[in-house]
């Protein structure tokens, strides 16, 4: 019984959030006169899937958030068809096309060569050039994914150091996602608990682990649910300043983007022990910073290439690729000691007009040397 | 062995390569040829040697250390009629400055952490011994040459390197350092990368990246995970401890009035960031400093240089190395700071 609740609340958790962002995307002048060009940034991480399309004057014309279900290359294909309807459903679908794309996140090569994407950035160079949009003050960017947590450092809108969390995954989206459900409330009331707390709770926030066993030992001792999660809170804000944001001068302006900066608890957390004001990009663009920073790379690569060699191309595989299969294959390469598993990515393609389906290698990965290496 | 008893066939000597061997490998494979000896190389790391390496050693050892019994198996493995495996003993080369404790103890730590059965050939360096002199002679007796034919051998072979340090730097080393091994089955296959940098585009805005480390640690690709080929597909042009002048390294660096510089290893690293922080500021856009995890000294000397760099704004980024990295964390880092400086260069250079 308990079981089935949560279950639903998890899937609760993706559509809330899905329509909270879709409220806000609408362009107001949607009707469009002509058809307009416009890039696409997709941001593929551990957890989910965000597509963002711009335009040329860098506005938002759509975008989406969607879990990540099975492997990143039928996500990416949800994506996709999730986008076409929504583009449908506003009526833009045939006028606009798409004339770049940028990926970034873990699985941006994987990505970038199945739906055809123009460049691979990384989730840092991503996140901090939306967050010089979004805020050109910018000076400090915390960021904390569904895997990972980094913190940028900028200075007159130009990266000037980084970090990234090294061995551990504790305080990242996955690890609250996990403690949510453990203790039975939905992710998005984890802020709201917080707040609600009226006593301070220590718990260890040192590791994952640890800090489950600590939680454990403090609902025993018979602590509200409120206190411990607002204790959770606070161990993560300590364990992210302490790892990730070393050694870091930390000024403001602070933007706080990543899934995570949706709860308040945290949000609150991150100012008391800074004592600073922390932002968190509006209208939920806070999770659609990577895909956001992945389409202003791939425009202004667009520009740049254009102009010093005079042309730009995309290879974006257009919204046929939704027709197209794609199969992963590993073997485990016997050429040498290392016994690498390699990877291969196919695509199935039918011939509209002979009816032959076509078998076409798009990527292949995983080895060492390079000798079977298919980019 | 006495030295009327001269066996028919050369001895055969075993060198693990890892460790120092990216350093001093050309040195010894020159004594020991002065010594008529038959010298074989382990072969490069594989998924293997680490793995054996990892299993064979304490847990708390660096990855290099691991890495070494790795290499000490793969060669008995390999070469069943060894003679003698040989694993110096590196204490210092100036006075007051020490090697890290694991080099002084070395074949000790191999001898009973492996509990190995064939004999160990050692050559020890320590400045309070005359240098490598004196572990030279006793090397020598113990092959069963004579004081002066050992002495000769070591100059020789002595002169040899340095003519041969003379001419090495960052492009060569890794090639200089293959071809002492004339086993064919251990060619390094050289990896082919994927081209990040569009072909039309690249040339035009290059990056030159100072690698700091140790030698074991910048030229191990295997578990840099190609560090070196990698950043050069993103444009970069790569400068080491091996392209800086030695003029550089003459005077000892202070850390502060009453320290000195103590650890041997790190002497270099210290030296070779200073120089680059003040005469070779304009010669670098970024440095990488790659650290082994669980290295003391490291984790010291790495603070330091990061705190010089940021007063002098070097973009600066540090990678630990260990056996259970994956290569999707390094790749990540290492495009966002090459990304990170060539952004800044777009800038400066359209804003001028």
């Amino acid at each position: 019984m308990e079981k089935q609740e949560l279950e639903e609340t998890k899937h609760i958790t993706s559509v809330s959030l899905e329509t909270q962002s879709m409220k806000t995307q609408i362009n107001q002048e949607s009707k469009f006169k002509e058809i307009r060009n416009v890039f696409m940034g997709i941001d593929i991480g551990s957890v989910s899937i965000k597509i963002l399309l711009l335009d040329e004057q860098e506005n938002i014309i759509e975008r989406l958030w969607l879990r990540n279900q099975g492997s990143p290359i039928e996500s990416s294909k949800k994506g996709l068809a999730q986008l076409k309807r929504q583009l449908e459903d506003h009526g833009i679908l045939n006028k606009i096309r798409i004339i770049g794309v940028g990926t970034t996140g873990s699985a941006r090569y994987l990505i970038k060569s199945v739906i055809g994407g123009d460049i691979a950035k990384t989730e840092i160079i991503a996140h901090a050039v939306a967050a010089i949009h979004y805020n050109p003050e910018v000076r400090t960017i915390l960021e904390i994914g569904g895997q990972d947590s980094k913190i940028i450092i900028l200075r007159n809108g130009i990266v000037s150091d980084f970090a990234m969390n090294s061995v551990c995954a504790a305080g990242t989206g996955s690890f609250l996602d996990h403690q949510a459900s453990r203790l039975g409330i939905p992710i998005e009331k984890f802020g709201e608990y917080a707040l609600r707390a009226s006593e301070n709770v220590t718990i260890a926030g040192r590791c994952g682990v640890f800090a489950e066993s600590d939680m454990i030992h403090k609902a025993q001792m018979g602590y509200s649910k409120e206190s411990i999660i607002r204790g959770l809170c606070d161990a993560l804000v300590r364990n992210y300043l302490n790892n990730v944001g070393k050694g870091k001068e930390i000024e403001e302006p602070i933007l706080f983007q990543g899934g995570v900066a949706f709860n308040k608890g945290l949000i609150k957390a991150f100012q008391e022990e800074l004592h600073k004001k922390v932002i968190v990009p509006e209208n939920g663009l806070n999770i659609m910073m990577g895909a956001y920073g992945a389409a202003l790379l791939v425009k202004e690569e667009a520009e740049r290439t254009q102009k010093m060699i005079g042309t730009w191309e995309t290879k974006f595989r257009g919204f046929d690729l939704l027709h197209f299969d794609f199969e992963t294959k590993a073997f485990q390469c016997q050429g040498c000691p290392n016994r690498c598993e390699v990877v291969s990515v196919y695509m199935h393609k039918k011939d509209e007009e002979t009816g032959e389906e076509k078998k076409e290698l798009v990527a292949r990965w995983g080895d060492r040397c390079g000798k079977w290496a298919v980019y | 062995m006495n030295e009327s008893n001269i066996p028919p066939r050369k001895i055969k000597v075993g060198i693990p390569r890892a460790l120092y061997f990216y350093r001093y490998g050309p040195l010894w494979v020159y004594l020991l040829r002065q010594f008529q000896c038959d010298v074989v190389i382990s072969a490069p790391t594989s998924a293997k040697i680490v793995e054996d390496g990892a299993k064979q050693a304490i847990s708390e050892l660096c990855v290099p250390m691991k890495l070494y019994f790795g290499h000490v198996q793969a060669l008995l493995d390999e070469y069943p009629d060894l003679d003698y495996v040989f694993i110096p003993r590196y204490v210092s080369i100036h006075k007051n400055q020490y090697y890290c404790p694991k080099f002084l103890t070395l074949p000790e730590t191999i001898k009973y952490g492996m509990k190995l059965s064939v004999p160990i050939l050692t050559l020890e360096v320590n400045a309070k011994k005359h240098y490598g002199i004196e572990g030279a002679i006793e090397m020598g007796k113990t092959l069963g040459f004579s004081l002066e034919d050992s002495g000769k051998a070591w100059m020789v072979a002595l002169k040899k390197y340095n003519q041969l340090k003379s001419k090495m730097n960052s492009s060569n080393y890794i090639d200089i350092l293959a071809s002492l091994d004339k086993n064919p089955n251990h060619v390094i296959k050289k990896r082919k990368f994927r081209e990040v940098i569009p072909k039309k585009i690249r040339g035009k805005f290059p990056l030159s990246i100072l690698i700091l480390g140790h030698p074991y640690n910048v030229y191990e690709s295997y578990i840099n995970m190609h560090l070196i080929e990698r950043l050069k597909t993103l444009d970069c042009h790569i400068l080491t401890i091996e392209d800086t002048h030695s003029d550089q390294f003459k005077k000892p660096v202070k850390i502060n009035k009453i320290y000195e510089q103590y650890w041997q290893s790190e002497d270099e690293i210290l030296k070779t960031a200073r120089y680059y922080l003040n005469e070779g500021k304009k010669e670098i856009d970024g440095v990488i400093f790659l650290i082994s995890f669980a290295c003391g000294p490291d984790s010291l000397i790495e603070e330091l240089v990061m705190r010089d760099m940021k007063t002098r704004k070097i973009p600066f980024l540090t990678l630990i190395l260990d056996e259970h990295s994956g290569e999707s964390g390094m790749v990540t880092r290492i495009e966002s700071l090459v990304d990170m400086i060539r952004r800044k260069k777009y800038d400066s250079i359209s804003s001028s």
